[in-house]
């Protein structure tokens, strides 16, 4: 009987990041994902805020996973998210107040981003502060990544500028649409589509491998 | 299925959670507070100084009547060269948010710059780049009433020509303007006068 390899600190980090990736793979943190990537500097603000209220407060949930009762986990799982988010928010106006009036509310609404809960309560209330805080990291990778692709493609050719830095000179007619709210779906629609075929032509390389060597 | 907690022990660790999450908070709010101060009047100052023509300092006043502040540029033979005010009113999308400089001896508008706005992109935001529009505000009088008319239509010095396409956020501008300068511009000449003679 095959039985079930336990997590290591790699293969959690890594699963997060691509084969569980939050936006690409559980279509989770849709909001922000399409509000906000707009350009790339807002799109890696949030990205690395929800990383930091992810990997802070799966951190803090599992050192006290033994001492939270089960029935009252949810209500302690989102005032602990809700106060991080809330550290998130007082660094990032310290840093830069025109990034912080760019994410808006969507800073606020980490709190109800159902991957930092997910995470919470699926694998930090249940594994040991180190394993948990690497399947934060990873989830919250994960989620800057996508975030930067689709913030990536939208500024490039919805401004034709990367960081504000002009990319294809004066005389680029920018496709408006990419910065306008439709535009989050259409790029959403085609990086999704592209992860999906990666995806399968990995998972076909690996079963004809397998066949052979059988 | 979850063991049995008492009610009391429940209501323990939640205030045990709580602390920790307040401490958290009131600790990043101290470390911080100084700083996002320092950031916001430096976003401001900037806004400021841009609209100024000549101006290379700001100093801040605060009207006594109404608690609101605006700012004084200085140029560097520290004559003032004209003030700079704050004004917001409602846009296309959401609130807009403006820094005017004003010049008392003219009683014209001759600086403007929008701080903040969520105008469509492509479309409202030409309000913060369109060099025709922006133009409009290099000699705008305020002796009446500010008003915005259609792109290539203005004839007074007191009219704003509008942005083709982007009408509803041109006639925001305008009318955050009028409101603002028919409040606020009669205490800034009393106090100009007092400080600078006419």
């Amino acid at each position: 009987m095959e039985t079930k390899a336990a997590p290591t600190n790699l293969n959690t980090l890594l699963t997060g990041l691509w084969n569980e990736n939050p936006v690409f793979v559980q279509l989770l943190g849709m909001c922000p994902t399409l509000a906000v990537t707009n350009s790339v500097r807002n799109a890696l603000g949030m990205g690395l805020a929800t990383a930091f209220v992810l990997v802070t407060s799966s951190l803090l949930v599992s050192m006290l996973r033994k001492v939270i009762p089960n029935q009252i986990r949810i209500a302690a799982y989102v005032m602990i998210i809700a106060s991080f988010v809330t550290v998130a928010d007082y660094l990032i106006q310290a840093l830069s107040i025109s990034l912080s009036k760019a994410l808006g509310a969507f800073i606020a609404l980490i709190v109800v981003n159902c991957i930092i809960l997910g995470r919470a309560e699926a694998f930090a209330s249940k594994n040991t502060p180190g394993l948990s805080v690497m399947d934060a990291l990873g989830s919250g990778l994960g989620f800057t990544f996508a975030l930067f692709c689709m913030g990536s493609i939208r500024e490039i050719f919805g401004n034709g500028t990367f960081l504000g830095h002009l990319v294809f000179g004066t005389h680029y007619q920018p496709w408006i649409i990419l910065v306008l709210p439709g535009g989050g779906f259409f790029v959403l629609g085609l990086l999704l589509m592209l992860v999906n075929i990666v995806n399968e032509r990995v998972k076909r390389r690996r079963t004809v491998k397998v066949g052979c060597h059988v | 299925m979850s063991t049995p907690v008492s009610s009391v022990r429940m209501m323990l660790i939640m205030t045990l959670v709580a602390a920790i999450s307040g401490a958290m908070i009131v600790s990043a709010y101290l470390y911080t507070a100084p700083m996002i101060q320092k950031n916001k009047d430096q976003v401001v100052r900037e806004a400021a100084m841009a609209v100024c023509p000549g101006a290379v300092r700001m100093e801040t006043v605060v009207e006594p009547s109404t608690g609101t502040r605006f700012f004084v540029g200085y140029d560097k033979q520290n004559v003032a060269t004209a003030i700079a005010l704050e004004a917001k009113g409602q846009g296309f999308a959401d609130q807009i948010k403006v820094l005017y400089a004003y010049l008392p001896p003219a009683h014209q508008i001759i600086g403007f710059k929008v701080v903040e706005s969520k105008e469509t992109p492509g479309i409202g935001d030409k309000i913060n780049s369109d060099t025709s529009f922006l133009a409009n505000f290099a000699h705008l009088d305020v002796t009446q009433p500010i008003v915005a008319v259609k792109h290539g239509n203005k004839t007074h010095p007191w009219e704003i020509d509008g942005i083709t396409g982007a009408t509803i956020s041109s006639k925001a501008v305008a009318k955050l303007m009028q409101k603002s300068s028919s409040e606020r511009l009669k205490a800034i000449d009393a106090y100009w006068e007092a400080q600078h003679g006419n």
